[in-house]
This record gives C-alpha cells, structure tokens and sequence, in this order.
C-alpha cells in the first residue's frame, strides 16, 4: 500500500465547488443553516475518475492500526474537552490534517511526519486555524509536497513555532509552488532566518503569508 | 472522552479526532471503521475506488453535540453500513451518491442532532429512516427523482424546518403525494408542534391529498408555515 498525499478542498477557497450545489435559500431557513463542515467538496477534480481504472483487488483496511491512520486524514473542528495537547506520531499521511477552531489546543506537535500526500494522489491537506491558544506547532522533520497548500492561519504560534516551519518549508527543495498562510490571529511574524526564509520561498515560486 | 494529551497510539485515541479522505486511496476497495464512538466524525469524499465503507459497532457520533461531529459521504458510489448507528450530534450529509434508496444504511439511526442533507443525488428514489425520531432540519435538495419518504417514529419540534424545494427551480426533490402527505402527517401528530418551515413544494413534488390539505390547513393554524404545490 502505497503511503501517499496532496492540496486542501476547502469551502473557502476561490475555484467554487464542482461535485456539490449548496442553492441559496429563498425562503425560510432553507439550507442556510446547513453545517458544511463534515462537507468539503474537492477543489480538484478527482484524478482517478470512476470508471478509469480496472478493479483493485479488494483490500480491505480495519480501524485500529497505525496503516490506518496514516492513510485516513485527521480532523477536529472544535475543542475536545481537557484537550490542550496533540502529538500525531504518523511518518507519513495521505489525506493530511484539518484542525480548526480548537480553542483549547496549545501544542500541536508531529515529530515523525515526513511527508503528506507525497505523489499527490488524492489532495491530502496540511490545515490548522483558528485555534486561538495555539502557540507551539512542531514539524521537525517535514517536508512539504510540492503544490501543497497550507494553511496555518488564526493561530497563536510564537516565532519559533513560525520560524521551524518557513525552515521546514525551505529544507524542502522540491517545494517551489503552493502556498503558505501563516497570517491572522496572534500568530507571531517571520524573524531572522525566517524573514529570510520567506524571501526564498516567495522566490521559488511558493505564496507566503505572514504576520 | 476528557483528556489533556493526545496521541495518535496507542489505539483509542482515534476516537476523539474526525477522520476523513477526499480522495482515492490507491488500491483501497474496502475500509472497516471499528469505532464504537467518534468525536470528531467522519468525512469521506470522492473515493471513486471505495466499494465498501462500514462501521460495524458505530453507535454514536459526538452524542454530546461537543463539537457538532458528524458523518458525511460525497461524490462516491459506495455501499455504506452503519447497522447499530443511533446518534449523530452533528450533520448526517449524503451528497452526489450513486445509490437510488437509503433504506438499509442507517436502519437504527434516531437522532441528528443538527441536520439531515441529501443533496444532488441525481438516482435517488427513496428515503427510509425507520428509527428516526429527532431531526429538526431535513434537507431534500436536488433529488430530481427521490419520490418516497418515510420516516415513521419522526416527531418534528418547533422550529423544524423541512426543505424539498431547494433555492430555486429544479433543485428540489419530486415527492409523490403519499410522502408530502407523511410528512404533514408526522408534522401534525406532535400537538405541540407551533413553529417551523415546511417547504413541500418543489416543482416536481406532488400537491398533498385532501388529507394533506387538511393537516396542511391545520399546521398552517397552529403557526407553522407550510407550502405545498
């Protein structure tokens, strides 16, 4: 089984959706209510379209297993209760990462991650924000894929937290498009080598936002 | 669920975050989640190559309304099974599926507690939840063939809101009149029910029954806007 990964489907980006219509209401609550956030349509199309590919022989994963977690993606989009700190021990991750608005998390840390979505297969993600008490994030290890997206933005990361990741960004030499959003929140701005490290990533190709 | 450091082993701890993939996972065929809770929820979009999602001990999803965790399947073809599945705190959102009824995927399901979607499934036919009892937002959007509802224990509360017109034209459901008259029906066996929206009117559903009319005319009484064809 390859151990593979890619760039975000978010509501929130500019291409709009193409697998699933969200109509305006025009009339009572009709869907503007509706709670998208276990609904993130593909900004890509997919790249293996049904039909394309001859049957896989039937492979079946089971909870529980570190396979499994490496390939699945991990979410949260809101506070777990007591929860201030999470270490996600994956080597490598398909589908990525989407932490957003966990107000009570302040250390996020993956010491092992390597890669997500390292062949782009399937658009796996890196994208963390709006968790306001966020101040530590580790990465000692990573290095982007090329073309990712990352969005790291409406946090509280301090500059070293800021600074380790722009690094981890440079250190991979292959990441020369994509984007970076480190901006909003309380996230600390790019100092010393990370300013610089923001000009050569800018440089390469890559869409850096910082505080 | 409460804990202060989180980690993804030992195993356990998965149960706490979403899982999710919006894409192929190349050569997976068939994915067995083992959970008995989850958290976080699950999202699952566009595994074109997925033939089987099951969660064989999944009784609740973020029962608590913690965090709104939901379940959400897209842009796939896949048979889902979740046989003992009785709570979702969040969102139960079906999109863009292949499969023509929903019958026998969530056949204990009783409670969503904030909506139940089923958009843009362009095969759909007909809608079955036998367990349901509490889901005040129902949303039947873009079904252009889904004609049979049922849901039989439902009892909406004030402020319900069901939606098979969609925003506009051709964007709502096509229900026959026996489910616009279900739906009134259930609407009018909770005495209690004053406030809500029910829009029962997209263009292809059917006008209700003299009976409909009649538990239309009376949830209209009540406080209840209701609009039928």
């Amino acid at each position: 089984m390859p151990i593979v990964s890619k760039a975000s489907p978010r509501l929130s980006d500019p291409t709009p959706p193409v697998e699933i219509v969200y109509p305006a209401p025009d009339h009572g609550r009709g869907l503007a209510g509706f709670d998208t956030r276990l609904a993130r349509p593909r900004r890509y199309p997919p790249l293996i379209a049904s039909g394309d590919s001859t049957p896989a022989e039937v492979q079946l994963i089971v909870a529980n297993s570190e396979a499994l977690v490496e390939l699945l993606g991990l979410s949260s989009f809101g506070s777990i209760p007591g929860l201030t700190e999470i270490i996600v021990n994956d080597a490598s991750s398909l589908a990525g990462y989407d932490f957003e608005t966990m107000d009570e998390l302040t250390s996020l840390s993956f010491p092992n991650l390597v890669s997500i979505d390292p062949d782009n297969t399937q658009g796996g993600y890196l994208w963390i924000s709006d968790c306001s008490s966020l101040t530590s994030l580790s990465m000692p290890v990573y290095e982007p894929t090329n073309g990712i997206d990352q969005t790291l933005s409406g946090n509280a990361l301090d500059a070293t937290s800021v600074n380790a990741f722009l690094a981890r960004c440079v250190a991979a030499a292959g990441y020369v498009s994509g984007t970076i959003d480190l901006s909003g929140g309380t996230n600390a701005a790019p100092t010393g080598q990370g300013a610089a490290d923001v000009v050569t990533l800018t440089g390469r190709g890559v869409t850096v936002s910082t505080n | 669920m409460t804990t202060s450091k989180f980690s993804t082993t030992p195993a356990g701890n998965e149960e706490l975050v979403g899982i999710f993939s919006y894409g192929n996972i190349p050569g997976l065929t068939g994915l067995t989640l083992n959970h008995t809770t989850s958290l976080g929820g699950f999202s699952f979009s566009d595994m074109t190559e997925l033939l089987t999602l099951d969660f064989p001990n999944l009784e609740t999803i973020d029962p608590s309304a913690v965090q709104s965790g939901g379940l959400s399947v897209s842009a796939m073809d896949t048979v889902v099974s979740c046989p003992v599945l009785t709570t979702i705190g969040g969102s139960l959102i079906i999109g863009t599926i292949g499969w023509t009824a929903i019958d026998s995927q969530f056949p204990s399901l009783v409670t969503v507690g904030s909506q139940i979607v089923i958009i843009s499934n362009s095969s759909l036919e007909s809608i079955s939840f036998p367990e349901l009892i509490t889901a005040n937002f129902i949303g039947l959007v873009a079904n252009p063939l889904l004609t049979t509802v049922s849901l039989p224990k439902w009892v909406p509360t004030n402020g319900v809101s069901v939606d098979a017109k969609g925003g506009g034209a051709g964007l709502g459901s096509a229900l026959n009149q026996a489910s616009v008259d279900h739906i009134l029906a259930r609407c009018v066996a909770n005495a209690s029910l004053t406030s809500g929206t029910i829009h029962l009117d997209g263009d292809a559903c059917a006008a209700p029954s003299a009976q409909g009319q009649t538990d239309a005319a009376t949830l209209t009484g009540r406080g209840v806007d209701v609009f039928v064809n």
